[in-house]
């Protein structure tokens, strides 16, 4: 606007001089642009070179986190104005010297007075239009005052951009000048050029109509524990600019005065960062200079918080999720907010902070997934054999509630999955009930090499729990005696196959035919003894190529139901399915446990006690090695040995 | 304010600068030799209402028009307008004409339209109001004055004088406008004024007219940006006899469109008097 005004001046020197007269001897003045055309030098940041700044004043973002910073210069073919431009050409992603470009202008000396002003303007125009973020007051100093305007869509001709200062009465003291942030994902992986040129701070007179937001202007609830961190984000101000267009800029806590309605129950400071400190209500709220933000948070404190139990699992034992016990693996999210799916959960991005215990409050509960597939690793927790989480509710457990965990391997390439539901009656309200899972109880998941999704399910029947302690672990099992049956007068457990009288009644089906009674062929270790069971997988075999063994009398699950093997494989991280049936094969009942090793005797466990009848006589079990559905058999021999029921 | 007559501003705006030059010239020289007169012609204060009394515009000085007239009075404009004090209230020393989204007798839109018709109906003066606007895409506030022989003769030969149009979508910007015979709506002749670098919702400015016997002169504040004589019109000249005023607030219709999504409601225009000098 000021330019063309120039310029119609330039075209009409005439004119304007005559009409000063006329309305000057009218007694009317003319208009007072003509007064506002001059700024401060002070005002100037790049012209037709940088002004007032060293030659330095350029300071790029970390090339070590992949800014390039060979793509910044001068050009002195290209100006929007005089005889030069900033230029700056972005890398496309796979540049050896930076993905990315940017960083900032910067007043390596005291800093300047910017209050006199309402707005930094430029001019940009690109090779291609691109999505550029352009802002101020990043000094790399604390950002205290930093505004980003993102998104801002070059165009192939110059075209003015206007960012306006939310509170300029702050900047008494400011160093950053300019700031822009640009990468390719906007042009598809398409490097291209920009040009920036006449960057100055101005008095437009016309930014107008200011409308800060805290939270992106909603207005937020969370329930909480004294000692919780909250931080008040989503902070924007919306102005209307001369041109009749609204422009949204990201504007740092600094400009903002926040408040609490209640400070017995939470305080709030300067950055926007709200700590619970007592039983009760209280709303948090700000202003920008003098101007009511849109948008809340009000929390309701429950008063002290008791922290999840404090896990005591080895941590070489551990892939742990989420925990302050343990060091985490990268997740991509703890709540991947599916709603298109339907998704109404809240909570988890971030979790929150209450006393330096980081907790996940998922809220509106129905289902939630936990993330390890995009941009990070997937879990492999083939050696692991449980899955730990600990679960507060914070609601009254009717009958009939149950939170279901779900977990995906392989997401969305031939991905299976597995569930596991814990019921009411597991349930507890108001306090942290603790869940070993065995992982064979998540019967369909079939392998776990790639676990990509974990979920919490709840069909709205439970909707607000807090969750801590999510990690898989390998349980380590202390050995058990080895078992000497060469006595027994029956085929029933504990069996050791020692016995000579007696008839072990083995039969290998669909690939494993081969199996029988035989000598152990590592007597070490943990299973010296002299006679075990050796399974051969033909190659080609079904994956449920298997064996089974008829007892005489029923498997006594009255005490315990861990079901103990000592087994022997060629693979580790290999499910082992092992199925108990009765008589006539109508109840059967079957867990995966997996191999943590190779080319050893080690003990592995089957807890049926989420899974067993009580009322049936399981009569025959039934073994099948490296049970991945779709999987043939490769010809490898299995050893197992030293089956009993543990207490 | 009738229909859209901002089409050929453009191809004007030559012709009119060589046109304001040439009579500011003749101005010029009025001003010098006989400035006296001139001030004098427009200092008798004749007719005014401050706002002041808290309440209901004075029944004395206002009637309104109600509804949604013909075709949204001629301009698909969207509001129902309304004699309510959520439309229309003086409140501390503003006569305050509200644009409500709100349904109402099957509009989306509520606001006000306030006439001195058949209470102070006037020919020559210098015309002019103190206000402050609102601001958003299909905001279309007009201070403007109807000739008294609308109902007689039909508008355009009655005459229509627009002192003062905005659309909220051009916040710095107004415009000043003439209708009549073979210069209406789009053929209208019209001069736009850009405060550049202030803002017509942030702050009170002084819209007005100054009309004498073939002229009437524009200004905003203190400057004067156009003079519209015979000569400038390919009409009849049909400024020459009693008019009346006219406040409104329209949402929508054809000078600036409807309101968007970006639109914030309600929106107020605040008016802190009109003053009528002879």
């Amino acid at each position: 606007m000021m330019r063309e005004k120039t310029y119609k001046y330039r075209k009409f020197p005439a004119f304007l001089a005559m009409v000063l007269l006329i309305f000057t001897s009218c007694e009317r003045d003319l208009d007072e642009d003509a007064d506002l055309a001059t700024f401060p030098s002070i005002a100037e940041v790049y012209t037709d070179n940088p002004v007032n700044l060293t030659d330095e004043f350029f300071i790029s973002f970390d090339p070590a986190e992949g800014a390039n910073t060979a793509g910044f210069g001068t050009d002195d073919n290209v100006a929007y104005e005089g005889t030069s431009s900033i230029r700056i050409d972005v890398p496309d992603p796979n540049d050896p010297g930076g993905s990315f470009i940017g960083g900032i202008f910067k007043d390596r000396g005291a800093g300047r007075n910017l209050t006199g002003f309402d707005a930094l303007t430029f001019w940009v125009k690109g090779s291609t239009s691109a999505s550029v973020e352009f802002g101020f007051g990043t000094d790399f100093e604390g950002d205290k005052y930093a505004v980003d305007l993102a998104n801002v869509t070059l165009s192939t001709y110059w075209r003015q951009v206007i960012i306006p200062i939310p509170d300029p009465a702050k900047l008494v003291q400011e160093k950053g000048m300019f700031k822009f942030a640009a990468g390719t994902i906007s042009t598809g992986g398409l490097a291209y050029t920009f040009w920036i040129d006449e960057i100055r701070f101005e008095k437009l007179g016309t930014v107008a109509q200011p409308r800060p937001k805290i939270l992106l202007g909603q207005d937020q609830f969370q329930q909480t524990f004294n000692g919780s961190q909250l931080n008040i984000g989503g902070l924007t101000e919306t102005f209307n600019l001369g041109n009749g267009q609204d422009v949204t800029v990201n504007v740092a806590p600094g400009y903002f005065d926040f408040s609490s309605s209640n400070t017995a129950v939470a305080t709030v400071n300067e950055f926007g960062a709200v700590t619970v400190v007592g039983a009760g209500t209280a709303s948090v709220t700000a202003t920008l200079a003098g101007i009511d933000a849109e948008g809340s948070l009000t929390v309701d404190s429950q008063g002290e918080f008791q922290p999840a139990p404090i896990p005591d699992e080895d941590p070489v034992n551990v892939i742990s999720i989420f925990s302050d016990a343990y060091t985490n693996v990268p997740v991509d999210y703890y709540n991947g907010f599916f709603n298109g799916d339907g998704q109404t959960t809240q909570g988890g991005a971030p979790p929150i902070n209450i006393n330096g215990d980081e907790v996940i409050n998922y809220t509106d509960l129905n289902f939630v997934g936990i993330g390890t597939f995009l941009n990070v690793p997937s879990i492999d927790a083939t050696s692991m054999t449980h899955l730990h989480v600990d679960i507060n509710v914070q609601e009254p457990v009717d009958p009939g509630d149950f939170i279901t965990l779900v977990l995906i391997n392989s997401v969305g390439n031939d991905e299976t999955s597995g569930s596991v539901t814990i019921n009411s009656a597991d349930l507890v309200s108001g306090e942290w009930g603790s869940y070993d899972i065995p992982l064979g109880e998540f019967t369909e998941l079939g392998s776990r090499d790639q676990l990509g999704l974990l979920f919490f399910v709840s069909d709205a029947s439970i909707s607000n729990i807090y969750v801590d302690n999510i990690y898989y672990y390998k349980e380590v099992i202390d050995p058990s005696p080895n078992v000497d049956d060469s006595a027994a007068t029956e085929v029933a457990l504990p069996i050791g196959f020692q016995s000579t009288t007696l008839t072990y009644d083995i039969i290998g089906f669909e690939g494993a035919e081969d199996t029988s009674v035989d000598a152990n062929p590592d007597p070490s270790g943990i299973n010296p003894t002299s006679r075990v069971v050796r399974s051969l997988k033909a190659s080609g075999g079904q994956f449920f190529a298997g064996s089974l063994l008829n007892l005489d009398s029923p498997i006594d699950f009255s005490a315990s139901q861990k079901f103990r093997m000592k087994v022997w494989s060629p693979k580790a991280g290999i499910p082992v399915r092992v199925r108990l049936e009765d008589q006539n094969n109508t109840a059967g009942i079957e867990l995966d446990s997996n191999t943590t090793t190779s080319n050893v005797w080690e003990e592995i466990e089957w807890d049926f006690s989420g899974v067993y009848n009580p009322s049936v006589d399981y009569v025959r079990i039934v073994v099948f090695f490296e049970f991945i559905p779709g999987l043939p058999g490769d010809g490898s021999t299995y050893y197992y040995d030293d089956i009993q029921i543990v207490d | 304010m009738n229909q859209n007559k901002n089409q050929n501003f453009i191809s004007k705006f030559s012709w009119l600068m060589i046109t304001v030059l040439t009579l500011s010239l003749f101005i010029f020289s009025s001003c010098e030799t006989d400035e006296t007169q001139e001030v004098v012609n427009f200092t008798n204060l004749v007719w005014e209402d401050d706002f002041n009394a808290n309440g209901a515009p004075n029944p004395g000085n206002w009637t309104y028009d109600i509804g949604t007239g013909v075709d949204g009075w001629g301009n698909g404009e969207l509001q129902y307008y309304t004699n309510r004090a959520e439309n229309a209230v003086i409140e501390n020393g503003m006569l305050r004409i509200t644009a409500r989204q709100e349904n109402f007798e099957g509009s989306q839109y509520t606001s006000a339209r306030l006439l001195t018709k058949g209470l102070f109906e006037k020919r020559y003066g210098r015309f002019e109001a103190r206000m402050k606007l609102p601001w958003g895409q299909g905001m279309w506030p007009a201070f403007w004055l109807l000739g008294s022989d609308f109902e007689e003769v039909g508008w355009p030969q009655c005459g229509e004088i627009d002192v003062m149009e905005n659309r909220g979508s051009e916040p710095t910007i107004i415009s000043g406008t003439v209708h009549g015979p073979g210069y209406n709506a789009g053929l209208s002749i019209s001069k736009e004024y850009d405060f550049v670098n202030e803002r017509v919702d942030t702050d009170f400015h002084v819209y007005g007219i100054e009309w004498g016997p073939n002229y009437i002169n524009f200004y905003v504040d203190d400057v004067l940006y156009n003079q519209i004589t015979p000569e400038d019109v390919p009409g009849e000249w049909v400024f020459n006899d009693e008019f009346y005023v006219i406040i409104n607030l329209a949402v929508g219709g054809r000078f600036g469109g409807p309101p968007n999504e970006n639109t914030v409601f309600p929106q107020t225009m605040y008016v802190d008097y009109v003053r009528v000098y002879d």
